[in-house]
């Protein structure tokens, strides 16, 4: 068997999906505990994970994604963990290629991801939705395989944040001499349906960025 | 000459004096020195090149070719499509001296490419309000000090 992963879900309103990403993650046959961050939910996520034999960790007021992804961090007990969105759904044999990816210099192996329309979604809605076609790297969501002791030296995500948190785990791993190992393989993929976005004010999450970006340069 | 923000297709943010331009349509971002900051921010706000030339003249120490640095980095940002030659502004030119002084007149300005993927994996979508996720204000933390220890450990 596999040393334990950590498979963090945040979610908040999640019950249209939860089930197909869960059952996606189950069909890997690798030794896994699913943490499902339910960060404010007015629907049934929670019951639902609790159902399906998840972990649920619960946020009674909406915290945001980073905050999610932390606190799923904390409750993880697995030697790895993986973020995966409540909407996604791994690909067969995924989680064991990541896994066997490792060797002993590698914290964390990353995979692509490629982007699928939910089937339920009218031309019209299809239209305003660009996808991207072709698989690609850059998202965490059932992709990226990490060690659980990364994040002894990096710490958890900032807080403050409302975005970039990517940017920002890339930037600090890479600061504390972490290696990000790539793989030709697309791990997951990612739902497109209307309301798989964070509602965003593009200001202030591209400040975020902005401000991760600056503390790169800082650094070079 | 005036000008604007390409605001299509370019984010920008100044903080603590330094400007961070993402393109969010490439994934290419640039940074600057604290007195090119400074310039592109005039700019920005609809100060001429003449006026900005003009006031950065009336500083100590500023080198006799400032005009070719100044024309020279007004065609990088527009040629990088940053800025867009536009009509009519109204704001007068405003140079900070120090950032001016610590930078020696130069006017510093580099692109990276090493966040591409990143920038354009999961471009910033507006949604409905009441569909999306988004946290509570009052769930983030806006502890200064929580923040500082925070990276103090991240960046040990």
């Amino acid at each position: 068997m596999n040393e334990l992963i950590s498979i963090i879900i945040p979610v908040k309103n999640g019950h249209k999906y939860i089930r197909e990403a869960v059952a996606g993650i189950r069909k890997q046959n690798m030794d896994v505990e699913i943490i499902v961050v339910d960060d404010g939910s007015d629907d049934d996520t929670a019951n639902i994970a609790g159902e399906l034999g998840c972990k649920v960790v619960r946020h009674e007021v909406n915290k945001g994604p980073v905050v999610a992804k932390n606190s799923g961090l904390k409750a993880a007990t697995g030697s790895f963990v993986m973020f995966h969105d409540h909407d996604d759904i791994m690909r067969d044999g995924a989680l064991q290629t990541l896994y066997n990816s490792f060797d002993e210099n590698t914290d964390a192996v990353e995979a692509k991801v490629v982007d699928f329309y939910s089937p339920e979604l009218t031309e019209a809605e299809r239209r305003q939705s660009v996808i991207k076609t072709e698989p690609f790297y850059g998202l965490f969501t059932g992709a990226i395989l990490i060690r659980k002791s990364a994040f002894d030296k990096i710490g958890l995500f900032p807080e403050n944040m409302r975005a970039g948190e990517m940017l920002d785990w890339e930037h600090k791993m890479k600061q504390n001499g972490l290696t990000i190992k790539k793989i030709d393989l697309v791990s997951t993929d990612r739902r497109i349906h209307t309301t798989n976005f964070g509602k965003t004010d593009q200001q202030t999450e591209y400040k975020d960025y902005a401000a991760v970006l600056r503390a790169r340069l800082m650094k070079k | 000459m005036k000008y604007a923000l390409n605001e299509a297709k370019i984010y920008a943010d100044i903080t603590d004096g330094i400007a961070i331009l993402i393109n969010s349509e490439t994934g290419i971002y640039y940074g600057m020195n604290s007195f090119a900051s400074d310039v592109y921010k005039n700019l920005t706000e609809g100060v001429s090149t003449d006026d900005i030339l003009a006031a950065a003249n009336n500083m100590p120490g500023v080198p006799a070719n400032f005009a070719d640095t100044l024309n020279e980095f007004v065609a990088k940002l527009v040629e990088k499509g940053i800025l867009l030659e536009a009509g009519e502004g109204s704001s007068t030119a405003s140079l900070d001296a120090a950032a001016a002084k610590e930078s020696d007149f130069v006017l510093e300005f580099n692109e990276f490419n090493d966040a591409q993927e990143l920038l354009l994996a999961d471009p910033i979508h507006e949604v409905k309000e009441e569909e999306g996720w988004t946290p509570e204000t009052s769930s983030l933390n806006p502890d200064k000090e929580d923040v500082a220890r925070r990276e103090a450990k991240i960046d040990r």
